[in-house]
């Protein structure tokens, strides 16, 4: 496990090198977001066998049927 | 007059078209409470008199000459102001944006004026789309009408709180994540996401341009479908728009739902809050007693919306706004920096997974459609809540609980209402969402309408306090 100011650390590094100005202010909410995906992930990866099988077009007009 | 304030389009139009009510007069009256009431409220970024006006004085020359449109013809609108607007100030609530004069109207926005409809100006709105509360550092919060110290929900936030505080009878509104279902619940109005691609979205200022859906917000079913009838439709300037048959909504409105079969996932009955709970399951009662067959399923891949849903949206709008955050990250709000600057974090395999979630979720829906006509669910797990101080960590909190309720179906791009259901023990308005298969906003507003018929909000209306 990372600790939480290394953390941080990666997270404005890795915004720098996008060329995004660091706020330290901002480290904790992005660290919060991060944290909530992460929580949000887990059904995704339990399905783990599946997803690769599966197109990424989204919306075409086999998605959307006009019969 | 403030009695004109609340009645509905479809009220309206039959007295204008029968020259009772002067467009002039209806215009005039909305803007004078509108200079009472919006500094409370907030729900006006830009207001335009002196063009409403104009435009009404149009639509009346025209309606005295014999010359009527049809029930839009001078009925007032609000816009959201993420939609551009030829010559008028078009902010997307964004400080960044205080001085942009759009050259020419979002395809909405045309179609509408159109219609005969008349412009009264700008509604306020959550940054870019970019949050579900209206907080705004620049343009000021939108206020709940039903407590003003309550937000009334987002991003269309001015759009339900005018049509809630009677400053406007029909609004424009944008969902990207439940921004046009979300304030219509907590506002105690209705409001539609249609099928992805069916209303054009050139003009429209995105925020994730694969999930943004324009959508029309108003105080009764009736006037969604009247508005659906002029914003569907295809339009070769947007990639996206769809080439589908346009049907009149207003058909089936009166026609009941008694053999309608209506799913609710189970998905949707976790972690509601005591109100939401209670009032959703009366609801589903008075449903079965207007006819409808009702029953609990089960639709897995719901799971999945909210991680899909974040890495969505803060992916696409961190790629569709990399340039203003790179040169003016500061005159960002900063619950929408966060959420932007969200999307330079996550990478390419995940935004992959999160389009093939999409396709999962599309496909279980479709699913879920050959067992019942219509799936419902509350629209929110809780009500509207009063702003705090700290209203950025409160924000991000919220949305925790909210996007899996918001997210899916602008997931898969399939229509959906949103309906009040009651007030809660605090007086506030709680909302149930009407889902569809795509392009069956017709059979939607048929349910809509028969649930309307049971006068869900007792008559009730804002104390505006």
């Amino acid at each position: 496990m990372m600790d939480s100011n290394l953390q941080a650390a990666c997270i404005g590094q890795d915004l720098q090198s996008k060329g995004i100005p660091v706020f330290e202010g901002d480290l904790p909410y992005l660290q919060f977001m991060l944290d909530t995906i992460q929580y949000y992930s887990t059904p995704v990866k339990e399905r783990r066998d599946w997803y690769r099988q599966v197109s990424i077009l989204v919306f075409d007009q086999e998605v959307i049927r006009f019969d | 007059m403030t009695e004109l304030s609340y009645l509905t389009a479809s009220e309206l139009a039959p007295l204008i078209k029968n020259k009772q009510l002067s467009p002039v007069e209806l215009t005039e009256s909305l803007l004078n409470r509108i200079e009472q009431v919006n500094q409370s409220v907030n729900a006006y970024i830009t207001i335009i008199p002196e063009i409403a006006l104009e435009e009404a004085r149009h639509a009346e020359n025209q309606i005295m000459n014999g010359f009527y449109k049809g029930p839009l013809h001078g009925i007032p609108i609000g816009h959201k102001d993420n939609f551009n607007t030829k010559g008028i100030r078009t902010t997307s609530g964004s400080k960044l944006l205080y001085d942009y004069i759009p050259k020419e109207d979002a395809t909405v926005v045309e179609k509408l004026s159109c219609s005969g409809a008349i412009m009264l100006g700008k509604l306020n709105l959550h940054e870019f789309g970019g949050g579900q509360t209206n907080t705004n550092q620049y343009y000021g919060h939108a206020r709940n009408p039903w407590n003003l110290s309550y937000t009334p929900g987002g991003s269309s936030g001015g759009s339900s709180a005018a049509l809630a505080a009677g400053l406007t009878p029909i609004a424009t509104g944008t969902d990207t994540f439940g921004s046009i279902r979300l304030p219509s619940a907590w506002a105690g109005v209705y409001g539609i996401k249609p099928t992805y691609g069916l209303v054009s979205g050139y003009g429209l200022l995105n925020l994730a341009r694969s999930m943004d859906h324009g959508g029309p917000m108003a105080r009764s079913v009736k006037d969604l479908a009247l508005m659906l009838n002029v914003m569907a439709g295809y339009d070769s300037k947007d990639p996206a728009s769809i080439k589908a048959p346009i049907p009149d909504y207003c058909e089936n409105l009166n026609k009941g739902i008694k053999g309608v079969k209506i799913g609710v996932p189970s998905y949707f009955l976790k972690g509601l809050d005591a109100d939401v709970e209670r009032l959703f399951k009366q609801a589903i009662y008075k449903l079965e007693g207007l006819g409808a067959n009702v029953k609990e399923i089960d639709i897995p891949e719901l799971e999945m919306a909210a991680y899909a849903g974040y890495v969505t949206v803060t992916g696409e709008a961190a790629n569709l706004y990399q340039e203003m955050l790179q040169e003016s990250a500061k005159d960002f709000n900063l619950d929408v920096r966060i959420f932007m600057e969200t999307g330079f974090l996550t990478n390419s395999n995940e935004y992959i997974r999160a389009q093939q979630v999409r396709r999962e979720m599309t496909e279980a829906f479709k699913k879920a459609y050959e067992d019942v006509d219509i799936l419902i669910g509350p629209t929110a797990p809780l009500t509207a809540y009063p702003y705090q101080s700290n209203w950025v960590q409160q924000n991000l909190e919220v949305m925790q609980r909210l996007i899996p309720f918001t997210s899916p179906t602008t997931l898969t791009g399939t229509p959906n209402l949103s309906v009040p259901i009651g007030l809660s023990s605090e007086g506030l308005p709680s909302g149930m969402q009407i889902m569809g298969n795509h392009l069956n906003e017709k059979l939607i507003f048929q349910v809509g309408s028969a649930w309307e018929s049971t006068n869900p909000l007792g008559g009730q209306l804002p104390m505006l306090r």
